[in-house]
């Protein structure tokens, strides 16, 4: 079977859908592996959702005009004629001849006549990708689960790297961190009786606090020079 | 016979690694009074103490060569290191003892992973980290905040602010003239013994730990001593408050209410540990 960094390496292939036997094995035996590639299925299906934006005309005249300006490439023969005639600049406009333009273009709306007012209203429009990753990866009762496997693995990933050249203060700090997940999972079990106990959830905010203490010790580079 | 023992002497000295050769340093320099001492070691005894003179002295004994000591002066500071030059030496090997003198005012940090730190006498602030470390604080008066994973805590005749947290090491307090202390432990357990300053604020909190208050007779407090699982003793007569009453069911038992005038403010919280507030 292969390693969980070697589905990594691979990663890019199984997320095309070209899943290798071994991977598939892997990925059924290996919860984190297999949440990982789910939640980058998701962001991927996410992302395909979103709009693709063509660039207006516009936009191409002014990119090719400021080639053209730049000697990138020769203006074109319309842009040669309209340079010549000098087209490019606005021409006068006179008040009388934009007033009676504005008139004539009231009446004619008038003359058209208002939309019915019997408008079906338009379809709900579908969920953004950000909804959708949102619905898949969060809302869902998974949440939970899904962060406490990434949490463990950030915590196995420092043990790892810990190396025990001094054992003792590796031991200490193993048995602390039990023994404060111990005391973190006696107060949410409490809080499943009593979600309201302000007092455990106090407690528990402590707990975390400390946890995170611990854990921001066993970062420092000096403690890591200590233990490795 | 003197040959042959002069043999194994010379025997004995060869295979002993290059590694265990202790070194004593020292180092003295001219400061201001509220120069900042920064002290970060791997293992080993750290003691401070202060004395007049406008100076640091440093004093360390290195127990082998796996580990070098750095002391310099930069501006406002004087810095202490214990680096390991030898990374796979064993913990024993990194031992280096300090001991430190420093004006009095002078404020102080101390990192330290296993050993012990003991300090005496400082007026200024103190802040201590440690993973298995003790600690040892005796008359001091500044703001002290300690932090400890496994080590025990134990603080004599403090009066400043006083502020500990630990994972599982024992917290005792003895004759503190502190008005404001914090002393929080998950799994240790916690003593607290002398009397309260009026207008004190005084918060014991342990997980599992026993926390124990232990009080003149005189004294005055408004307590709140609350466990969810753990036993409450209180030996003193207690006004209950008014509105007393456990807002939360479940809790084993909790105790509210005013002893004497109610001049300080005593807080415990344990989650299974028993809290005993008793007379002294």
């Amino acid at each position: 079977m292969i390693t969980c960094e070697h589905l990594r390496r691979i990663l890019g292939r199984v997320l095309e859908g070209e899943y290798e036997p071994e991977a598939l094995t892997h990925l059924e035996a290996c919860q984190p592996c297999r949440l990982l590639v789910e939640e980058l299925n998701v962001i991927s299906r996410s992302a395909a959702r979103l709009p693709a934006h063509e660039p207006t005309p516009a936009l191409w005249l002014r990119i090719r005009r400021a080639a053209e300006r730049e000697g990138l490439f020769a203006p074109s023969f319309t842009g040669r004629l309209v340079s010549a005639l000098r087209l490019s600049q606005p021409m006068p406009v006179s008040p009388l001849f934009a007033t009676a333009l504005v008139v004539v273009l009231l009446v004619a709306v008038w003359l058209v006549g208002y939309p019915p007012l019997e408008v079906s209203l338009p379809p709900a429009p579908p969920p953004s990708p950000v909804q959708v990753a949102h619905t898949e990866l969060v809302v869902t009762p998974s949440y939970a689960e899904r962060y406490a496997i990434h949490l463990a693995r950030i915590e196995k990933t420092m043990l790892e790297e810990i190396a025990p050249a001094d054992a003792e203060l590796g031991s200490v700090a193993q048995e602390n961190l039990q023994t404060l997940d111990r005391f973190i999972d006696q107060c949410q079990a409490r809080l499943v009786s009593y979600p309201e106990d302000k007092f455990t959830r106090d407690e528990l905010n402590r707990l975390y606090q400390q946890k995170t203490t611990l854990l921001q010790t066993m970062l420092d580079p000096d403690w890591r020079t200590s233990v490795r | 016979m003197r040959v042959r023992l002069n043999f194994c002497l010379l025997a004995a000295s060869l295979l002993l690694p290059a590694n265990l050769a202790a070194e004593r340093i020292e180092r003295t320099f001219s400061v201001a009074a509220n120069v900042l001492v920064d002290v970060q070691s791997h293992s080993g005894v750290i003691s401070v103490k202060s004395w007049e003179p406008a100076a640091v002295r440093v004093v360390a004994v290195r127990r082998s060569r796996a580990v070098e000591v750095h002391v310099e002066q930069t501006a406002g500071r004087v810095q202490v290191r214990s680096d390991v030059v030898q990374p796979q030496a064993p913990g024993g090997e990194r031992t280096v003892d300090y001991e430190i003198w420093m004006p009095a005012s002078a404020a102080l940090y101390v990192h330290l992973d296993a050993g012990r730190v003991e300090l005496a006498g400082l007026r200024g602030d103190v802040k201590v980290e440690t993973v298995a470390a003790a600690v040892s604080l005796d008359d001091l008066a500044g703001h002290i905040d300690v932090t400890t994973t496994s080590g025990n805590v134990s603080a004599t005749n403090c009066s400043g602010r006083l502020a500990v947290t630990s994972v599982s090491g024992q917290l005792g307090f003895l004759a503190l003239a502190s008005r404001v202390l914090t002393a929080r432990t998950a799994s240790g357990d916690i003593r607290y013994e002398g009397d309260l300053l009026s207008g004190g604020s005084y918060e014991f909190s342990s997980h599992q730990g026993a926390v124990a208050i232990i009080l003149p007779a005189s004294a005055s407090f408004e307590l709140t001593a609350r466990s969810v699982q753990g036993e409450v003793s209180n030996e003193f007569p207690l006004a209950p408050k008014p509105q007393a009453r456990m807002s939360t069911p479940g809790y084993a038992r909790s105790l509210l209410g005013t002893v004497q005038n109610g001049a300080a403010m005593v807080r415990a919280t344990t989650f299974s540990g028993k809290i005993i507030i008793q007379k002294r």
